[in-house]
């Protein structure tokens, strides 16, 4: 019985064992790359039953958000505004437009718009908007800019990761409440030590942040 | 690689000379003869672990220990670390009202990784070095060689040794009492 297998078996055997080592390091380098460039759909904007500009009316218009949004300052949960928000101008402006169709549909056969949510969170994650909202956390800084947003879209990721990064260290994102609604607010350069201080105003108690029961409760 | 052949070479080149051996004493003291003799490139091919065999080949001993040694240290510290770094530095939680460094808890999974790297190193290490899987080998060409993992013993002196001369090698061979010599194709 010489030989079973010819002289380039070996090579085979050889560049089995490489190609399965290379394959698997694509394979875990592909897979961590696609998770970074899906980022739980940040940036892509969502289509809605009606085209609403924020960049209009928050932009242009210079509406403050708790026009519309006006519970966020003293509620857990931040709605969308009923249709009755919406009336409140568009029954006398551009009516009969066929982008507001949607709006007097609703209005007149009671019907709420089905708004497609963005932000979506787990329902195992209890979030509070008040408790960020009056602890200094701005809009823009979990939204971005929705001033300039024609659609809505995800500016960050929404992942628990991210949350942990300002519960870790609240210092480095808090802002003077005054500045919540500034869409366009910017850190300043002693961010660290004026965060440092309002921390201490706010009476955020940072060392509690990362518990698992402020979310998960 | 050790005895590259010119690729014009028409001759089929020599891997060496193959000795066939009934026995495994028989088989020690041809290697402890060809060793005094002075070949250095030889080796020996059995169905079992011959006892001495390695030192009657004049083979030094094997590193794979230290390596292991040292992998499986590494594989304990890396562990250790992970749980530190998680509970202390990253994520430091109240579990049960533990203190955050609770090394006692970490000595399971340490020793657990500590074992797992040793065993890993042990097994790929020992294929990396002894070359295998090597489905094509030139001493299977042998005659008879399939006896190799059965009931013969078989000694080879490559035809890369130094000392190598087909035939003062086959002379010093045939005096061993061997069943048989072939010369065997690389």
């Amino acid at each position: 019985m010489p030989q079973i297998l010819p002289p380039n078996a070996n090579t085979f055997a050889r560049w089995t064992i490489i190609g399965g080592v290379i394959f698997v390091i694509l394979l875990v380098i592909s897979l961590t790359a696609f998770a970074r460039i899906s980022r739980n759909r940040v940036g892509v904007p969502v289509a809605q039953p009606v085209g609403f500009q924020h960049s209009l009316h928050a932009g242009e218009l210079g509406i403050d958000c708790r026009y519309c949004h006006n519970v966020v300052e003293v509620s857990a949960y931040s709605h969308v505004p009923p249709t009755e928000v919406c009336m409140t101008c568009h029954s006398q402006i551009r009516v009969g437009t066929p982008q507001l169709a949607a709006v007097y549909e609703s209005w007149e056969t009671g019907t709420p718009i089905a708004w497609n949510r963005v932000h979506k969170l787990a329902d195992f994650v209890y979030f509070n908007h008040s408790a960020h909202i009056n602890s200094g956390i701005g809009c823009n800084h979990c939204h971005g800019r929705v001033d300039q947003m024609s659609a809505i879209w995800k500016a960050e990721p929404m992942t628990m990761g991210w949350c942990l990064e300002c519960h870790r260290n609240p210092a480095r994102y808090v802002r003077p409440r005054e500045e919540v609604f500034n869409l366009a607010y910017e850190y300043p350069a002693n961010q660290l030590e004026i965060g440092a201080q309002l921390v201490e105003a706010y009476n955020i108690n940072a060392d509690a942040l990362a518990n698992c029961s402020i979310c998960h409760r | 690689m050790a005895h590259a052949v010119p690729a014009a070479t028409a001759e089929p080149e020599l891997y060496g000379l193959v000795a066939e051996f009934e026995t495994p004493e028989a088989l020690l003291e041809a290697a402890n003869a060809a060793r005094e003799e002075g070949y250095t490139k030889m080796d020996a091919y059995t169905p079992f672990p011959v006892t001495g065999l390695d030192e009657a080949l004049g083979m030094s001993n094997t590193r794979l220990g230290w390596v292991v040694l040292i992998m499986g240290l590494l594989g304990g510290a890396s562990a250790f670390f992970m749980q530190w770094f998680a509970q202390v530095v990253h994520y430091p939680l109240n579990i049960g009202g533990r203190p955050l460094n609770a090394w006692p808890n970490y000595i399971v999974i340490t020793f657990e990784v500590t074992v797992l790297l040793s065993a890993f190193t042990a097994g790929l290490f020992m294929l990396a070095r002894n070359g295998l899987p090597r489905p094509y080998h030139p001493i299977f060409n042998t005659p008879n060689f399939e006896a190799a993992t059965r009931d013969r013993f078989f000694l080879c002196i490559e035809a890369s040794d130094p000392e190598f001369d087909l035939g003062l090698t086959a002379r010093f061979l045939e005096k061993l009492g061997p069943v048989r010599v072939s010369e065997v194709e690389a």
